[in-house]
């Protein structure tokens, strides 16, 4: 079964028919990616607007779960290209593969022990390999042990 | 006495140190204030908690006879025409003073300014007085009681309620009897009672009879011949006048006013013009084809039965905005076709 365009159109829902009616699908009219004023022709019905002659700021005509509305149930029906952009909002895969994720949920801070401990083991390792030589510092009599323990050294042969 | 009443103000006189004397003399000059001449009051009135209106309080009642004990004419006995609560005293017949009227209240046959008024004597002055007839020889005599007590209780059938008996104190077998009444109480013989009173039968007949609280006690019809039907009140709608009278006047607008109203009506239009006003229409076939195009390559590929029968559920849904938006649509059209038609 294949449906022909105007069957396919037929089934169109009538909130996404109702948006089309009073904003036409996206080759047909130009919508602004960014805020605009309030006397430009491409004015986004997603996004805030300016009145140039006031000054002030006026709230997007379609909320952003009005929008995310359209935008879901436009991608049902494979059309959500055809809506105006909504750049504020992602949705399904997008958004969850472009998480802006908190600075801390990626680098926790940790307490302070936690953070140095890295540094410290490193230290301490690097201490025990050099052992003999910090006591040879300290203690010049030292140096007859080495000897020794190189002399009772046991080899495989 | 509590604290809070012994507490004193400096600049406010304290009423509890005042003698009720005082407070007495204070209230009869307020009262002279604006007396005329010879129409000063001299006694002072009784607060109204303290007026004895039994006659067993008062111990005497209009038409007894009343021995005057101080004043001018001490000494002289007369009948007690009425006792008046507010001065606790009585007016006596004997007991008159010359006042001098004005005409607004004359008599009817008065000629003279000069009036033969009763002057009020305080109960404090006078004493009971009874008459009595010697049985043998039928000589009268006179007894004053100095004082005065009550014992028992009979109905007086004169007065219609219950007395108690009146006795010089300290002598059981004086009783001096309750005056009769001047107009007899309910006599339905005396030509007063005939002129004003109601029969006891007719104020006692029952005419009507309240039956059940879930019928309304008159016929329904009758309530629009008892209301007014036509009253200002039950009107729904207002008179031109009352309509007037309620709306403010439209003040005239300042130039300062009127140059922003314009300013404010040429950015409204200028809004409308680019995007409210923009017409609107159905999609045009170009549009709804491509719509379609992209909606049947969608759908041609989901091979999910569940997945169309979820996207057939959501195309049924119906919205009341869309129809509003055909509605405004065939409204518009219609109003395109009508200039033509002219």
């Amino acid at each position: 079964m294949s449906l022909t365009s105007k069957e396919a159109f037929a089934k169109l829902p009538q909130k996404l028919h109702n948006f089309f009616i009073k904003y036409p699908p996206r080759p047909f009219a130009q919508y602004a990616s960014k805020p605009t004023t309030l006397d430009q022709a491409d004015v986004n019905p997603f996004l805030p607007t300016k009145n140039p002659d006031t000054g002030r700021w006026r709230g997007a005509e379609y909320s952003l779960r009005r929008s995310a509305d359209l935008y879901k149930l436009a991608k049902k029906f494979g059309i959500h290209e055809l809506l105006p952009p909504i750049p504020q909002k992602r949705f399904h895969e997008d958004k969850y593969y472009n998480k802006n994720w908190m600075r801390g949920v990626l680098n926790p801070k940790k307490p302070k022990w936690e953070r140095e401990l890295p540094e410290k083991l490193r230290k301490r390792e690097e201490a025990l390999a050099n052992m003999d030589e910090t006591i040879l510092a300290a203690r010049s009599k030292y140096r007859k042990n080495i000897e020794r323990r190189e002399q009772n050294k046991k080899s495989w042969w | 006495m509590s604290v809070w009443g012994a507490y004193t103000k400096r600049f406010q006189r304290n009423m509890d140190k005042v003698v009720p004397r005082a407070i007495g003399k204070a209230r009869l000059k307020d009262q002279n204030m604006y007396a005329l001449p010879t129409l000063e009051q001299t006694h002072p009135t009784v607060p109204k908690s303290e007026q004895k209106t039994k006659p067993e309080q008062i111990g005497i009642l209009a038409g007894d006879l009343a021995y005057i004990s101080e004043g001018p004419q001490k000494g002289t006995i007369s009948r007690i025409l009425r006792y008046m609560p507010e001065y606790d005293g009585v007016l006596l017949m004997d007991v008159t003073s010359k006042k001098l009227l004005p005409k607004y209240s004359w008599m009817e046959n008065q000629t003279t300014h000069v009036f033969d008024y009763p002057e009020i004597t305080p109960l404090s002055q006078i004493k009971l007085a009874a008459k009595e007839k010697h049985e043998e020889t039928g000589e009268i005599t006179y007894v004053v009681a100095d004082e005065l007590e009550m014992k028992g209780r009979y109905f007086d059938a004169r007065h219609k309620k219950w007395l108690p008996r009146r006795f010089v104190k300290n002598h059981d077998r004086v009783e001096i009897p309750w005056p009769a009444p001047e107009d007899p109480v309910g006599d339905a013989d005396s030509e007063q009672t005939k002129l004003i009173a109601t029969d006891s039968e007719t104020a006692l007949e029952t005419t009507y009879e309240l039956q059940t609280l879930a019928k309304p006690s008159i016929p329904v019809d009758v309530v629009n011949e008892l209301r007014n039907p036509h009253s200002k009140y039950k009107k729904r709608y207002l008179s031109e006048y009352q309509a007037r009278v309620m709306k403010a006047p439209d003040m005239p607008l300042s130039n300062a006013q009127k140059a922003y109203l314009a300013k404010k009506a040429e950015q409204e239009a200028k809004q409308q013009a680019l995007h409210r006003g923009r017409p609107i229409t159905n999609l045009s076939e170009e549009i709804q084809s491509f719509i379609g195009e992209k909606m049947a390559s969608h759908i041609n590929k989901i091979d999910n039965p569940h997945l169309l029968e979820h996207l057939e559920g959501l195309s049924a849904i119906e919205i009341p905005d869309f129809a509003a938006t055909q509605q405004k649509i065939r409204d518009a059209e219609s109003a395109e076709q009508k200039p033509e038609q002219k």
